[in-house]
């Protein structure tokens, strides 16, 4: 993980579309979602997804285990006290990542997926 | 002596301060409270921050003062039951007996003191924390009962329900505030009110355990001290999450958050759960005219008067005003009282005249009147009363009959205008300029310096007007057929229009006079108006400028 990412760079966030990011910007941080979460996540969890969107640190995002560990259950929209729509959020990154030509899954979700398979 | 008689409604510590002081000044005060005791919300309160001193001790002073004062009359078990305004100047209010439901009377007041605060939210509709069906998860308010010898444990800072002592509370902030699902606002009171209870929960508990959930911690001013003081002194544990849940499991309450600061998930398992809920505003009659804001509090014209509702002679004070702990809610009863002293003291100022040889009491005056001081007394003819006037001259310009004036303003002066142009005495083009005087006439004066004018459009002829809103569309109607090129509006942005809707009703107005002048082959575009601040200057003149520009293109007026 770059932890050297200046946060003051913000451009990355251009590549999401702007319904995602008005809706990150929106979310103060509660962490109402990420004690609801049944996702077994590891860091980051829906919060610290958020706050790497609002910091702009798309790639960063695009790493995190949540984002296919995430089941859409949107447990964490309904107790949101801003009511936003978090899994949107994962939904938009998840988009992005397979739209990116080098979209790598990570090893886990693969071993999963091809494990099924067999 | 001063004399008056004012309604103050609610004898919680606004009302008391409020009904206090009036009294102590020598008006006549009526006190009315709904329940069977004065007091309110603090007559349940253990301790005020940050003295943690008891609210008794003020109360008593409070009521003793009052007792002792003949003029003013506390009416317990009396309700607000209706508001009007049937002559100007003087409020007719009807009170009830809460005892007895058929005992209902009317009284005149010459002001009112809106001082019913606030309800505490039904904590119950947080369905995930429990409260109402889970034992042990109460309320801040609750909690204060805990300490008071009336209370249900007797005083003793215990287990509600098993009355074992307390090891570990949980204190769960914002429970209902700040959250689009229930209340969108901060309640403003809870963090202090949770800070103070964690001190006077180890002050009397000794060994015991203390977590804050919070999102925020917000002590704003002197009460950051008592934030930093209770931190230090006592070492609550600050989880910067809030629960996503509150469960009952083996007689303990388990709290399951998320440490946002750490990124890991907590759980916690306490005795109590303390919910820091927040308020909601007061229920009361309706008050023709009496804006809220869009929660339902009184919080006045923001930031300039916070005192000044869109009625005048009534005024909010404590939580009907917006959340607020005890300091605020006396500052707040305090300026009500000063505000309704200076309306009883004061020299009225310009106010308008009603011409009834004209008026054909169709009411639109007393309708748009953004203060309630021009209403249709006995006679059908609108009559203004001076100590609620504002002269923001809105009755004039709405007037189809142009019978009620400002003094100094009206038809007259666009008269000599338009005489002035058909004796070619105004160069071209000639343009008719209202401005208003908040702020957009200190723009133009800025830009031209005393009676100076804009070099290159000479025709501009400024006209200053209490607000834009005071602009009767008779004038332009009479300037464009006599023959001026062009009428400019300039007030003030419609949200920041200090009388309200001056700009939005001045909109309003001009959009059907442009149809009209359509209809007599007068070019719409010779109408401009535009939202002027008070260091728009340069953009004012650019406004102008352009304006100046589009009628020389159009050429002269065809009335001309």
């Amino acid at each position: 993980m770059n932890c050297n990412a200046d946060i003051t760079d913000l451009r990355e966030t251009d590549i999401l579309d702007g319904v995602t990011v008005r809706a990150a910007a929106l979310c103060e941080q509660c962490g109402k979602c990420g004690a609801v979460c049944p996702a077994l996540f590891k860091k980051p969890n829906p919060t610290s997804l958020i706050r790497l969107v609002q910091l702009g640190r798309v790639a960063e995002a695009l790493q995190a285990p949540l984002l296919w560990s995430c089941i859409g259950c949107e447990q964490c929209n309904a107790v949101c006290p801003n009511k936003l729509d978090a899994v949107r959020v994962v939904r938009s990154l998840r988009r992005l990542s397979a739209s990116e030509k080098d979209v790598c899954f990570p090893k886990y979700i693969m071993d999963f997926y091809l494990g099924g398979l067999l | 002596m001063l004399k008056g008689k004012i309604l103050v409604v609610g004898g919680g510590i606004a009302g008391l301060t409020a009904a206090d002081r009036l009294g102590r000044a020598g008006l006549e005060v009526v006190l009315v409270e709904k329940s069977s005791a004065n007091g309110g919300r603090v007559a349940g309160l253990h301790r005020y921050y940050p003295r943690l001193c008891p609210p008794r001790c003020g109360l008593e002073i409070l009521v003793n003062n009052i007792s002792g004062l003949s003029n003013v009359d506390m009416r317990l078990q009396t309700e607000l039951t209706g508001v009007q305004k049937n002559s100007p100047g003087i409020w007719t209010v009807t009170l009830r007996n809460t005892k007895q439901e058929a005992d209902e009377y009317q009284l005149k007041v010459d002001g009112i003191i809106l001082a019913t605060g606030a309800q505490l939210y039904d904590a119950s509709l947080i369905k995930e924390y429990g409260y109402g069906s889970l034992p042990a998860v109460i309320t801040s308010m609750e909690f204060e009962s805990l300490f008071r010898p009336d209370g249900p444990t007797g005083g003793r800072p215990v287990h509600p329900v098993t009355g074992k002592p307390l090891k570990r509370v949980a204190f769960i902030q914002c429970a209902g505030s700040r959250d689009k699902n229930h209340l969108p606002y901060c309640s403003g009171y809870c963090c202090a009110v949770t800070l103070k209870q964690i001190e006077y929960l180890h002050q009397s508990c000794g060994d015991i355990g203390t977590w804050v959930f919070y999102k925020d911690i917000r002590t704003p001013g002197s009460k950051e001290e008592y934030y930093r003081h209770v931190r230090e002194e006592y070492r609550p544990v600050f989880i910067r999450g809030l629960p996503s849940s509150v469960e009952y499991e083996g007689g303990k309450l388990i709290v399951r958050a998320e440490d946002t600061l750490s990124g890991k998930k907590v759980k916690g398992d306490f005795d109590l759960v303390v919910l820091a809920a927040g308020m909601v505003p007061p229920v009361l009659p309706v008050i023709d005219g009496l804006e809220k804001d869009r929660y339902g509090f009184f919080p006045g014209h923001t930031p300039c008067d916070p005192t000044e509702l869109r009625r005048s002679g009534i005024w909010a004070a404590g939580c009907a005003q917006q959340p607020m702990d005890v300091e605020d809610s006396v500052r707040s009863a305090l300026s009500a009282v000063a505000q309704c002293l200076v309306k009883l003291h004061q020299q009225p100022s310009a106010y308008p005249e009603v011409n009834k040889k004209k008026c054909d009491h169709c009411g639109r005056c007393a309708k748009e009147c953004p203060y309630g001081a021009c209403i249709l007394g006995p006679d059908g003819y609108p009559e203004v009363y001076p100590g609620d006037c504002r002269s923001c001259g809105i009755c004039q310009g709405g007037c189809p009959l142009m019978c009620i004036n400002l003094p100094g303003q009206g038809i007259k002066k666009i008269e000599d205008v338009v005489d002035r142009v058909l004796s070619g005495g105004v160069p071209q083009p000639s343009v008719l300029l209202f401005l208003c005087s908040n702020d957009a006439y200190p723009a133009w004066e800025k830009l031209t310096g005393q009676g100076g004018n804009i070099e290159g459009l000479e025709g501009v002829v400024p006209i200053p007007v209490p607000c834009i809103g005071s602009v009767n569309m008779s004038w332009i109607n009479e300037a464009l057929i006599g023959g001026l090129d062009g009428v400019m509006l300039a007030g003030c942005h419609p949200d920041q229009c200090h009388h309200g809707g001056g700009t939005s009703l001045a909109g309003t107005r001009l959009q059907n006079l442009r149809e009209t002048l359509g209809r007599m082959r007068i070019e719409p575009e010779r109408i401009y108006s535009t939202g002027i601040t008070i260091d728009d200057t340069e953009r004012l003149l650019g406004e102008i400028r352009r304006f100046g520009d589009l009628l020389v293109k159009m050429g002269p007026s065809p009335f001309k």
